[in-house]
């Protein structure tokens, strides 16, 4: 953004978001959101910046900024505002609004793998097994949890139960803290072998289609298997 | 036994709160209490707490400076109770703070989800 | 045919009428109705080639192009000498009330700006719109900025007047409305429902706390405004056909000499009400003046009608007390008053009047007391108030009881705050610390320094002054005097060798039971420190 020539406002067109549901309009610019901001300063952002700009008509330079992808959306912007404005809702739907090949880092590409495959890394189903059961194996011969097996595409169990794709690749040691209490718990569980994956980066790219698609096959996997409650720590 | 500490992760908390009228801050809480005799809350907590930085996809954009300067303010809360075990519930968090705690030269910080530390707990 | 009057007063034979207001603003012409409808006759001095509105044509008596030269005399029988046209004419009247129009004028020099075709003040806008004079607004893209309390807060009752003109323009085909504001008090009622109908509406706001746009006028007739915005941290600039300036608010040109002539205390603005939240709403200091509407400060227009109804009840009420028992038991003893008038300069309620003796005027007094304690001559009595020996007695209780060994302190304390807030605590069932005698004052102002030394000179170890807050005494400079006085007691009192941390002075409010005793308990516990000295001594 070329800061030393002046903006024309007459050259901008503040009504473009008015059916935007965030209420970026009722800003006062009292810079609490500001204040509380955790990466307020990184990149000369601040949340009231970003809401008055779309207040203004200039959401293609919010677009095209990094400041909704160095926001966590962790909300204390929104709490401490007096108006109300839903502004980690709005950094959200900033995010949307950049084209897939122009997102940072691997979200967009993770996203696409699990809306073709089922899961963020493209995980081929027999590996995906093969790493349940070799750490199930692991967990079996510790004092206590003999005979303990990973029970896959268990029809009728009580709960199903998701998996964060960290953990079937660079962190197996932290599938094993759920299956002990499970075990400890005499627990009925259950894994699906498709659609596994409990993350849904949709949410982080401001893709609501992607999200519902994923959720939804969570809830086909609790029909398909006859399962009425989820556990999703993800 | 040493020190540990909790930290409410945004989504479970504030964001539940909003979107759900929810937030989870009392059932970790009673857990802590069942599982450790000595820890302490962070300080601000529940729905004031600030995020660790790496939520909202950030640890996957490639903004890596940016992510570790912005959970300067936790790794600070986090010294400021003295706490040598941090306990939370949430992949992003967890991924977050070991991350970063090299930065911040806190290496011995041991971090813990919260299941763990129940599975931890467990006696067979 | 002209008559000389005794006083020389030229003119018509007088007029009477029971009330006299000065202004024809909506709301004296209101206010008017209002008393006419209850009986009551009203003259207005109105201002030159205005006329009455229907709803009292043919119902008072009306008076154009007036000045009011003098008045004297006293609630209930205030005579007014009055300029109208070239004759003059004397009236007497039992109330007054003051309700000029305020004067309303564009800041054009807040923006930089002169006054010209395409900028326009706010009444003008009102003008504008009101007789749907907006043709030259409408247009294809006309843009209006609209400028609102910059460099100075904007009034709340002006700025939700450029809001809703800000409406108003917006709702005008092809045109664009900027509103450009400093620190704006959206918290007043309504402003804050304003700006938002106005963003909805399409209204583009910018907010400026420290650095302001510049505005430039183009040879075409149009501006240029260049600003860097604070939230943004962006340049903009912004090129408009109309500027439209908010207005400042004062009280009108000849207020001040109706202030002057009916002797009425008037604020640091200058409108004909002092800041004392005693003398809201109507009140003045004063026994039958009133004051209303843009007379006292600055009101919206549906403030000042509210006002107006306000102002009718109270004088109503003031009317029909007028028979009752005269408050005052304040008497002048003739053989010892010196005609030094220094109770006619103090007196706050213009109470006293000066003739062939110096007497006070009974319907006019307070009660206050504080020509007593200012008296040189010890001349003024007031009927039921001995403070000198009610400390005495006080005093003498205080050393009867032997099992006292605290401090023995004298709180002297004004009946409106400090009296009210011992009540407070007795009815609380609470009671004030040992060793301490209460004399209830009927005001700040009635002590005299003669009765803190009197404190002092009958046994007390310590003593308290209790008066109200700034801006809250109830005879305007009581706190104000009694604080004088009480200094130059200290002063003497570092004199003879007494420490002067022995006389306090509080400021405490009706409703401060528990602070009131704290301040006692605080100031004993410094006694103590001054009667044992040696306490310190021994750690030192």
């Amino acid at each position: 953004m070329a800061e030393n020539q002046p903006i024309h406002i007459e050259a901008l067109n503040p009504d473009c978001c008015n059916q935007w549901l965030y209420q970026q309009d009722a800003c006062l610019t009292c810079a609490m959101c500001a204040s509380v901001c955790p990466v307020a300063g990184v990149d000369n952002y601040d949340p009231r910046k970003m809401v008055r700009m779309v207040s203004l008509g200039m959401v293609d330079q919010v677009v095209q900024s990094r400041w909704p992808w160095i926001c966590t959306m962790c909300g204390k912007c929104e709490q401490s505002c007096p108006m109300g404005i839903d502004i980690s809702d709005l950094t959200r739907k900033i995010r949307s609004l950049r084209e897939g090949k122009h997102v940072p880092g691997i979200l967009s590409k993770g996203l696409a793998a699990a809306l073709e495959t089922g899961n963020n890394l493209s995980l081929p189903k027999e590996d995906f097994i093969f790493i349940l059961e070799d750490v199930g194996d692991e967990v079996a011969e510790e004092p206590g949890l003999e005979g303990f097996t990973v029970p896959i595409d268990k029809k009728g169990a009580r709960i199903l139960t998701t998996i964060h794709n960290k953990l079937v690749n660079t962190h197996t040691e932290d599938l094993k803290p759920w299956w002990r209490i499970f075990h400890a718990a005499g627990e009925d569980w259950t894994i699906a072998s498709d659609n596994w994956e409990g993350t849904t980066w949709g949410y982080f790219t401001g893709d609501d289609e992607a999200m519902k698609v994923m959720a939804g096959r969570i809830v086909e996997n609790m029909r398909r298997l006859e399962i009425d409650t989820l556990l999703w720590p993800e | 036994m040493d020190l540990a500490t909790y930290h409410d992760p945004c989504n479970y908390g504030r964001k539940a709160e909003k979107w759900f009228g929810y937030g989870y801050f009392n059932e970790p809480r009673w857990i802590m209490d069942q599982c450790l005799e000595n820890w302490v809350d962070l300080h601000p907590n529940r729905l004031h707490q600030t995020c660790c930085g790496g939520g909202g996809g950030t640890l996957t954009t490639g903004y890596n400076d940016e992510r570790i300067f912005y959970g300067r303010r936790k790794m600070d809360q986090i010294r400021a109770t003295g706490a040598r075990m941090l306990i939370l519930p949430c992949h992003s968090c967890h991924g977050q703070i070991n991350a970063i705690k090299k930065t911040y030269e806190m290496d011995d910080l041991v971090v813990k989800y919260l299941w763990e530390l129940v599975a931890d707990c467990l006696i067979f | 045919m002209e008559n000389k009057a005794e006083n020389g007063v030229r003119g018509k034979e007088s007029l009477s009428a029971e009330v006299m207001i000065f202004g024809d603003s909506v709301c004296a012409q209101r206010i008017a109705a209002n008393l006419v409808d209850n009986g009551i006759g009203v003259c207005l001095a109105a201002g030159n080639g205005s006329s009455p509105a229907s709803i009292i044509q043919d119902r008072v008596q009306w008076l154009s192009d007036t000045r009011l030269n003098h008045c004297h005399g006293f609630a209930g029988n205030f005579t007014l000498q009055i300029d109208h046209g070239h004759n003059q004419l004397k009236k007497t009247v039992q109330a007054i009330v003051v309700a000029e129009d305020d004067s309303r004028s564009p800041n054009y020099s807040q923006y930089r700006l002169t006054p010209g075709l395409r900028v326009v003040g706010l009444s003008d806008l009102e003008e504008k719109l009101k007789h749907s004079m907006t043709e030259s607004f409408s247009g294809t893209d006309t843009r209006i900025v609209l400028l609102c309390g910059w460099r100075k807060d904007a009034h709340p009752s002006v700025a939700r007047r450029m809001l809703e003109g800000c409406l108003q323009l917006q709702a005008q085909p092809g045109v664009s409305t900027y509103f450009m504001t400093g620190n704006m008090k959206v918290a007043s009622a309504g402003s804050e429902e304003l700006v938002h109908k106005a963003k909805q509406a399409g209204t583009v706001f910018f907010k400026f706390t420290g650095v302001f746009p510049t505005i430039q006028p183009q040879e075409n007739g149009y501006f240029t405004i260049d600003y860097p915005d604070e939230s943004t941290r962006n340049t903009f600039q912004l090129t408009a056909d109309w500027v439209v300036v908010d207005e400042t608010i004062e009280p009108a040109n000849h207020l001040e000499l109706l202030i002057q002539k009916l002797g009425i205390d008037q604020d640091h603005i200058g409108f004909a009400q002092s800041d004392n939240v005693r003398r809201l709403s109507n009140f003045t200091n004063r026994r039958g003046i009133f004051v209303a509407g843009g007379s006292r400060g600055v009101l919206s227009h549906a403030e000042q009608l509210a006002d107006a109804d306000q102002v009718s009840l109270n004088v109503l009420s003031f009317l029909g007390d007028l028979d009752g028992e005269p408050l005052a038991g304040v008497t002048i003893k003739q053989g010892l008053c010196a005609r030094c008038l220094t109770c006619v300069r103090l007196c706050p309620h213009r109470a006293i009047e000066v003739g062939s003796r110096i007497t006070v005027i009974t319907e006019a007094c307070q009660s206050c007391g504080i020509c007593t304690a200012g008296c040189p001559g010890r001349a003024i009595e007031m009927e039921g108030v001995h403070i000198g020996l009610e400390t005495i007695q006080r005093m003498n209780h205080l050393l009867a009881i032997t099992f006292v060994e605290k401090p023995r302190i004298v709180v002297f304390g004004c009946m409106r705050s400090a009296g009210q807030s011992h009540t407070l605590i007795q009815v609380s069932g609470q009671a004030l610390p040992e060793g301490v005698g209460f004399v209830e004052i009927p005001c700040g102002g009635t002590i005299a320094g003669r009765h803190l030394l009197g404190a002092f000179e009958a046994g007390a170890d310590g003593v308290m002054l209790c008066i109200c807050h700034t801006d809250n005494c109830q005879s305007e400079i009581g706190n104000v005097v009694a604080r004088k006085r009480a200094e130059s007691t200290r002063d003497l009192l570092a004199s003879a060798g007494v420490e002067t941390e022995r006389l306090r002075i509080v400021s405490l409010s009706a409703n401060m039971g528990n602070e009131f005793v704290y301040r006692i308990k605080a100031f004993i516990k410094d006694i103590v420190l001054l009667n044992n000295p040696q306490k310190e001594n021994k750690n030192g």
